[in-house]
């Protein structure tokens, strides 16, 4: 046990002290954190606002004085400060205390924001409307904007109007313009129908649900369910990248040892057995600290932005016990790819298939997580190697998976475990020395079935 | 015999083709012996089988009184296709090496500096491997063969590569472990290495063991019988003169035309021809030639494969001088 120990401090020892770890493992999620706390500054919007003249084309007047209405300074004020106090209503109770100050302080933002001044030039004459454009192309008019009458009926014919922009005018600045312009036409319609827009807006403004789920131990929580889609996803991608990469490393580090001729040497010290040995509990042990490390940044922020609830720590234990399922699943085949191989190069080969493998679990989220207890769901937790990945997903998609089903899936996995790595250490024990040409599937097969 | 090592009956098979064939060997504790045969004979398969890197299909392997796994602890080898970390530091790779050989941590430090100073590499402890030179790593992948002060040390092709000032220094360090008791098994194609080294010689050819002698052994059996004589003036006497000497079966012209090559009879003294030819005249040269391990390699060959196969072996071993 002491020879496996040293391989396996040194396998971890020289993974972890370089610098491609340390960027991987530490420098990068450092950024992700910082650039996901400055995000909402850096997404804070540079609102251009709209100043100048548009010309109203329309029958009768009525369309051109409620466009102006809608430009009115007074007007959009009380406009956007009715919209943030929506908002703020509508995030009372739905969101965590930090996420909703955060988007509340964005709305602020956007509220000490300079508001449109646009002067309005109408005519009800239509063969104005030539000169009207050639002002705008000229640059001198925002826009112009033609209403038929039909406009104002409730027909669905003749429910548009013409819009003539100026060049240079941001998406921005034509969506507030269009905005304006729409809204205009709903309020001159409704006065003519004899509807007070604001009424009917209130009358058709859906209620916002406020879900509270009641839990046994008595607790009650306020559940986001697109938070609770993410979750599953987030254990998953903690768990597909630290096995993934640590196998990565397990495989380049057994070719490195045979392309370097070292491995004779080791093998005179200890058997093939306890090399592999050493090299998984070393590259595990790796694994596991980029996992407790991704884990424990994605927990941190979880709690921060109030979500710290949806990862109660029993699915935390769940993840490390698939965590070492997956792991050695991984590590028992890319081991025995590096020692089928001399050359990273020839391990392409073997390793397409297998990437392939072990990737099709990434493409389960979206169904597993939508429907845990589905057959589908059911039937990849038994089939290994995918059985840690959708038990992962399971498990942390619904608030209990069944005791019974935990313990046999787990049985599942780990029997497949000792499959893999019981094969990958007949075929790491014959390939270990081979030199020169990889060995082909079949050849692999026949060193498992050798006694 | 208290043996070091004990190969009864081993065999070992890759595939179709045979590596080593009904082998029998046993090294004495405290012996130097060297495992000689062109390359692919099967010498560092039967080493990978002493230190249970491979296993024998059939027969046993016995080391240090036990079976080779349980003394791995005691065993340091130096193989032919060595490497080492390239990017560890020397100091690390040596004490990685020792500790997986059992040495405990404590000294474990000073021991490998100690190491390094007897080879002639004081200094380099903090450079990393890449950093030396072709022979320095060399000597580096010797300490890590002995650093564990094993009982028995199994060197396979030590030499190979090395430049002639770190070959003195290493044939000296397997001088010096050899007197201090530990058991040497060298394995090699360089026959005139062997002979100058070994106290005892096995020649293994195409995976079965030829011959299995002492130097004096080898000598006495291999004995060429051939005089070999050049006299101090050039052209004193002829060859015709020299084939009506006692004893003397036939004459032949040396390589150099400079003297003679004379082969004598069964019944033949090599002393009293000393004196005759003495009493001809001055000589630069007169010598009793002995004969050269790839001779008696080409001539057991010969004994028990047939003519066709020694010619084989000249050439596997002609090809070998090479490396």
């Amino acid at each position: 046990m002491a020879r496996v120990t040293e391989i396996a401090v040194r396998e971890f020892r020289t993974t972890v002290l370089t610098k491609a770890f340390l960027l991987a493992a530490i420098v990068l999620p450092a950024i992700f954190w910082v650039l996901a706390l400055a995000l909402p500054f850096l997404l804070r919007p540079s609102h251009k606002p709209l100043e100048g003249a548009l010309a109203v084309v329309d029958c009768d007047g009525r369309l051109a004085a409620a466009v102006e209405a809608e430009f009115d300074g007074d007007r959009l004020v009380r406009e956007r400060e009715r919209r943030i106090a929506e908002l703020q209503r509508k995030l009372e109770g739905v969101l965590p205390d930090p996420v909703r100050e955060l988007l509340e302080e964005q709305a602020q933002g956007t509220l000490s924001a300079p508001t449109p001044v646009v002067r309005v030039e109408s005519s009800v004459d239509a063969t104005d409307l030539e000169d009207f454009r050639h002002r705008v192309r000229a640059g001198e008019l925002l826009a112009c904007v033609r209403y038929e009458s039909g406009v104002l009926t409730l027909a669905q014919e003749t429910n548009r109007y013409d819009l003539f922009l100026s060049e240079g005018l941001t998406r921005q600045q034509v969506e507030d313009l269009q905005g304006a312009l729409g809204r205009a036409v709903v309020t001159a319609r409704s006065a003519a129908v004899g509807v007070d827009v604001a009424q009917a807006r209130a009358a058709l403004a859906s209620p916002v649900p406020v879900a509270i789920t009641l839990r046994e131990d008595g607790v009650d929580v306020q559940e986001n369910q697109i938070a609770k889609m993410f979750v599953p996803l987030a254990f998953m991608l903690l768990l597909w990248s630290s096995v993934w990469v640590t196998g990565n490393h397990l495989l380049t580090s057994t070719i490195e040892e045979k392309s370097n001729r070292v491995i004779e040497v080791l093998l005179s010290a200890v058997s093939p057995l306890e090399l592999l040995a050493g090299k998984v509990i070393g590259q595990c042990a790796v694994g596991a600290l980029m996992l407790g490390m991704y884990s424990g940044v994605g927990l941190s922020a979880a709690s921060s932005l109030g979500y710290g609830h949806l990862v109660p720590p029993d699915k935390l234990v769940y993840l490390g016990v698939y965590f070492v399922m997956a792991f050695l699943m991984v590590a028992a085949t890319m081991a025995a790819i590096g020692a089928a191989v001399s050359e990273l190069r020839d391990a392409q080969t073997l390793l397409g298939p297998v990437t392939l493998l072990f990737t099709l679990p990434l493409f389960t989220w979206f169904f597993v997580t939508e429907n845990p207890d589905s057959v589908f769901a059911h039937t990849i937790s038994y089939i290994p190697p995918m059985t840690p990945f959708a038990m992962v997903l399971r498990v942390a998609s619904v608030e209990s998976v069944p005791g019974w089903e935990i313990a046999l899936t787990s049985l599942v996995g780990f029997g497949g475990v000792v499959g893999m790595v019981w094969a990958a250490s007949r075929i790491f024990r014959v390939g270990i020395l081979l030199t020169g040409k990889p060995a082909t599937p079949a050849e692999l097969w026949k060193w498992v079935r050798r006694h | 015999m208290n043996a070091a090592i004990s190969i009864r009956g081993v065999e070992k098979r890759f595939g179709d083709r045979v590596a080593v064939e009904g082998l029998d060997l046993e090294i004495a504790r405290g012996s130097l012996c060297g495992v000689l045969g062109p390359n692919g004979a099967g010498k560092s398969t039967t080493l990978r089988m002493v230190l249970s890197i491979l296993y024998p299909d059939h027969g046993t392997v016995e080391v240090l009184g036990g079976s080779a796994l349980a003394a791995k602890e005691r065993i340091g080898y130096l193989p032919e296709e060595r490497g080492l970390y390239r990017t560890m530091r020397v100091g690390e790779y040596l004490a990685f090496i020792a500790r997986l050989k059992g040495v405990p941590r404590a000294g474990l430090a000073a021991r490998v500096r100690g190491w390094l100073e007897r080879i002639e590499l004081g200094g380099v402890e903090h450079r990393r491997c890449q950093e030396l030179s072709k022979g320095m790593q060399q000597k580096v992948q010797f300490i890590a063969a002995v650093v564990h002060e094993p009982e028995l040390l199994i060197f396979d092709e030590p030499f190979s590569g090395l430049d002639p000032v770190n070959a003195v220094v290493l044939d000296r360090l397997v001088g010096e472990l050899h007197r201090e008791g530990r058991t040497i098994l060298l394995c090699t194609h360089q026959m005139q290495q062997a002979e100058r080294i070994c106290e005892r010689l096995v020649l293994i050819h195409r995976g079965r063991k030829r011959l299995d002698a002492t130097l004096p052994e080898i000598h006495a059996r291999f004995d060429p019988r051939t005089l070999a004589y050049e006299p101090l003036e050039p052209g004193a006497c002829s060859a015709l003169e020299l084939a009506t000497l006692p004893g003397v079966h036939s004459v032949q012209p040396s390589c150099d035309g400079r003297g003679f090559s004379l082969a004598l009879s069964a019944a033949a003294r090599p002393q009293e021809l000393f004196e005759l030819l003495l009493r001809r005249g001055s000589a630069r040269r007169i010598e009793l030639e002995r004969v050269s391990l790839e001779d008696v390699f080409v001539r057991v060959v010969r004994q028990v494969d047939g003519e066709s196969a020694a010619e084989d072996a000249r050439k596997e071993l002609e090809h070998g001088k090479g490396d």
